[in-house]
């Protein structure tokens, strides 16, 4: 007696809000690089410039990988995320939020004349960038991708501290003093830096190291749990 | 907990910490530069006997007291400059192991230096500044954001040594004052609506004099391998002699006086030194009065360039006017009969540009108006005239005398004429159009115009100008009143010396805490001993930051301003020992900012510069409001000081 055949694999079509979220989503990919050149000319800054090509890419791959296993691109909208759950998406509105809020705010609040200054803010989107559409995307390669960007976020907060350590050590040396007002300055610095730029990849990249976490974007966990076998979660299509 | 776990907790809370520790220790340690205490007097005096040796008797010997075996870093040197009648004559480096040695190596040069062939006569007027180089530290020149504060203006010069192809090294120094002296400090403008005040150093410009020291041509010195450095100075200056009787006073020189940011010590506050303060900055105005009753603008003290009363160029009507209404307030108080000619010939001036000008008219009541506008100007500024009023006023207060009343009645109807119902100002008024701008608002116009109301009221007792001092003084007062009104000030100095000037007629408490609020925001913003250590000498100043050279201007108009809000306190039964102190400190430190016969020796004598007020600490340009503002309130700050008699009201 022959083997049953197995059941036949049902692809459900895309509906119309499928395709205006996939098409809502690619455009937003599209959105920060073009206010970036808008911003920064390439010959001032083109190693951050080349940069943004990271969230585009990482989208073309993850499109590309879908089309390959069989599946429909709407897929990666539809069935984003190996499990569901909501920290995914709150952390995505976040991204976007901080993406959207320091376009505009390098662009029309506090643009940086020099090249270089205004380039090393435009790290900042595209960091959070890289976040938002890793956490969107949801698989094992975008997983580093939310890494990254997160990590690159937390080294950039590090630095610009120590640059204000420097620049207020650097003139207490050569003055003699600091002044109530410059430090109370360089304070109120750090405490915006650390809530605009520290805070959002502190809480997202404990997220993605969580078994929780890991489990979304269809990774094994880190660390076993005491008394706990680990076992990768069965993958999907993509 | 695994101790693993609290190990990597610790961990979290203490790296960063010891990283940023690290950061700010170790950076603070290669900038900052580390200065031994100053010499004393007896080692001062000691080394300024032993350059008058050899500059006066040809004899060198090395100083003798025990605070000059001090060793020196990089042997010194210790720098000699002679100056004459504010020129410099030359400078002398000597290089030793400790100061006593430096200084024999300087007389040994001053000897058979060719500036010090000098008569009789000459060496007793010269005056010899000695810098020992006491610490040197890096200095940032590439960096754009740290060029800004390369180094502590004022206090430190720069240093370059060159090394020649075939392994020649020299050294040139640039000292702490000749920075500013040559107008290298504080030029980098911050903001376009403040060109004057300014920040940074002029390094390439600073670079090029070093070459010229050294008396290379630009291919040669960019051909030499240069290091640059930064340096502190233990400074100290000749005390002035009697002009009069030279040789008697030579052998009774003072001893030699401690020199901080290039300037001795000031005296003490006490109503007698600033009387004296008041009246040397009117002397000083008045020998810039030119023969056609305009100022001389501004001077350049080190170089002796400055405006031309008999020509066009910058000039302001409403600093003129404000200058003059000084020079009525400093006889008002004194009745020193020499300030009333020039105060008559500036008033002749205006009322020869009144005539000249097409601002005049008569207003459908019948009334006359004039309005004040300097040559060729076809959009006069509320602010000229209304100083003009204050001026006219404050002449008729201070004489008695009426003749200038109808000049001031037409000038008082154009101001009258600009007020709006809600008590504010139009600034401009347009002489094509014979239109009054409704846009435009400029800093100071309505305080002052506020001001001159009052002072007519005083004069005339005509209600209507005190109505109207009212009206714009609740206007000014009441634009504040919002959600952080209270912490944010404008340049508001003429609308509490307004408050002040219409009282008793009005009384409000609203003014008093205005202007209360005003000064404590001020008061803030001043020093205190021991806030700056290094900036002990801008105790007093009105600055925003320790990096930013405060401007003498405003720590004048603050105080002038202050002073109305201390006495409108006292009117009002509520006078405050806080503000008092406050204002004291800062007549404190502009007493010692005036440029006075001890501290003129880099003041050319073409400058007629004692009594000037330059603009900042590191600036050595005087233009006339700075004198008015300072002195004004030097002069009112008599009443102050004499409030505790027989003691120094200050420090």
């Amino acid at each position: 007696m022959a083997a049953p055949l197995p059941s036949a694999k049902v692809v459900a079509p895309p509906s119309s809000s499928d395709w205006l979220l996939a098409g809502l989503m690619l455009l937003l990919a599209i959105v920060p690089p073009v206010a970036f050149r808008l911003t920064v000319p390439l010959r001032t800054a083109p190693i951050a410039w080349a940069m943004h090509a990271i969230p585009i890419v990482a989208w073309a791959l993850a499109v590309v990988a879908v089309v390959r296993a069989g599946a429909s691109p709407w897929d990666l909208v539809r069935r984003g995320g190996l499990r569901a759950d909501a920290r995914r998406w709150v952390y995505a509105g976040f991204g976007l939020a901080f993406t959207v809020g320091y376009l505009v705010a390098f662009k029309y609040l506090i643009p940086n004349r020099l090249g270089w200054a205004q380039a090393l803010l435009e790290l900042l989107p595209l960091a959070t960038w890289c976040m938002v559409t890793g956490t969107l995307i949801a698989r094992r390669g975008t997983w580093w991708l939310v890494l990254v960007g997160g990590v690159a976020l937390l080294v950039w907060t590090i630095g610009a501290l120590i640059v204000l350590t420097y620049t207020a050590s650097y003139l207490a040396g050569v003055y003699g003093a600091f002044g109530k007002g410059a430090s109370a300055g360089v304070y109120g610095a750090m405490a915006l830096l650390v809530q605009f730029v520290a805070l959002l990849p502190a809480f997202q990249l404990k997220w993605i190291m969580t078994r929780a976490g890991r489990r979304v974007f269809g990774l094994a966990p880190l660390w076993s749990a005491p008394g706990r076998a680990v076992t990768a979660p069965a993958r999907s299509a993509a | 907990m695994t101790a693993r776990r609290a190990v990597a907790l610790v961990a979290v809370w203490t790296v960063p910490s010891l990283l940023f520790l690290a950061v700010a220790w170790s950076v603070y340690g290669a900038w900052r530069i580390v200065v031994p205490a100053p010499l004393p007097a007896e080692a001062r005096t000691a080394v300024v006997a032993s350059l008058r040796d050899a500059l006066d008797r040809g004899v060198v010997a090395a100083p003798a007291h025990p605070s000059l075996a001090r060793a020196l870093a990089h042997g010194g040197p210790v720098a000699a400059t002679l100056y004459l009648d504010g020129q410099v004559l030359g400078r002398v480096d000597g290089y030793g192991a400790t100061v006593a040695l430096a200084t024999a190596a300087v007389a040994e040069q001053l000897v058979v230096h060719p500036a010090a062939k000098l008569t009789a006569d000459q060496r007793a007027r010269a005056r010899i500044k000695v810098d020992v180089v006491v610490g040197r530290g890096p200095i940032a020149r590439a960096h754009p954001l740290l060029k800004l504060a390369a180094l502590h203006p004022g206090l430190e010069g720069l240093g370059v040594t060159t090394v020649a192809a075939d392994g020649t090294r020299r050294e040139h120094l640039m000292m702490p004052d000749e920075m500013f002296l040559r107008g290298l400090l504080g030029k980098k403008p911050l903001s376009k609506a403040m060109p004057e005040v300014g920040m940074g150093v002029e390094l390439e410009r600073a670079d090029r004099l070093l070459a010229e020291q050294a008396k290379l041509g630009p291919k040669a010195w960019a051909a030499l391998d240069r290091r640059y450095v930064r340096f502190r100075t233990d400074a100290f200056v000749e005390a002035p002699i009697e002009v009069a009787a030279p040789a008697r006073a030579a052998a009774d020189r003072p001893p030699p006086l401690p020199l901080y940011r290039g300037l001795p010590p000031g005296p003490s506050v006490t109503a007698d030194t600033l009387e004296a303060a008041a009246l040397a900055g009117a002397r000083y105005l008045v020998a810039h009065l030119g023969p056609n009753g305009r100022y001389v603008y501004e001077q350049n003290l080190t170089t002796g360039q400055a405006t031309d009363p008999l020509r066009g160029g910058a000039y302001s009507m409403p600093r003129h006017a404000g200058t003059t209404y000084f020079l009525a307030e400093a006889y008002r108080l004194t009745q020193a009969s020499w300030l009333l000619e020039p105060i008559q010939r500036a008033f002749a001036h205006l009322d020869t540009l009144l005539e000249a000008s097409a601002c005049k008219g008569t207003l459908p009541d019948g009334a006359r108006f004039a309005c004040v506008a300097d040559r060729g100007e076809r959009r006069p500024v509320l602010g000229s005239t209304a100083l003009t009023v204050v001026a006219l006023a404050e002449y008729q207060r201070a004489t008695g005398d009426t003749r200038y009343l109808d000049m001031a009645t037409r000038l008082s109807a154009f101001i009258l004429m600009m007020q709006r119902p809600d008590g504010s100002f139009r600034h401009v008024y347009d002489l094509t159009s014979q239109q009054a701008s409704e846009k435009e608002m400029l800093l100071y116009f309505s305080g002052e115009a506020a001001l001159a109301m009052a002072r007519m009221y005083a004069v005339t007792g005509d209600e209507r100008y005190a109505v109207s001092a009212e009206k714009a003084l609740d206007w000014l007062v009441g634009w504040y009143d919002f959600f952080v009104g209270g912490f944010l000030y404008g340049e508001e100095h003429w609308t509490c010396i307004a408050a002040e000037a219409l009282w008793p007629r009005v009384a409000k408490d609203r003014y008093l805490d205005f202007c209360n609020g005003l000064t404590r925001f001020w008061g803030g913003a001043q020093p205190w001993p021991g806030d700056h250590p290094d900036q002990y000498d801008l105790v007093g100043a009105h600055m925003v930051t320790p990096f930013l050279m405060p401007q003498n201007t405003p720590a004048g108009s603050h105080s002038e301003a202050s002073l109305s809000t201390y006495l409108l306190g006292r009117h009002m039964g509520r006078p405050d020992p806080a503000l008092r102190r406050q204002i004291l400190a800062t007549l404190h430190y502009l007493l010692r900012q005036q440029i006075r016969p001890d501290s003129d020796f880099a003041v050319v004598k073409a400058a007629r510069g004692d009594g000037g007020l330059p603009g900042s600490p590191v600036d050595r340009v005087v233009r006339i409001d700075y004198v008015q503002h300072v002195c004004s309130a030097m002069l009112r700050g008599v009443e102050l000081a004499r409030e505790v008699p027989r003691t120094p009201a200050y420090p």
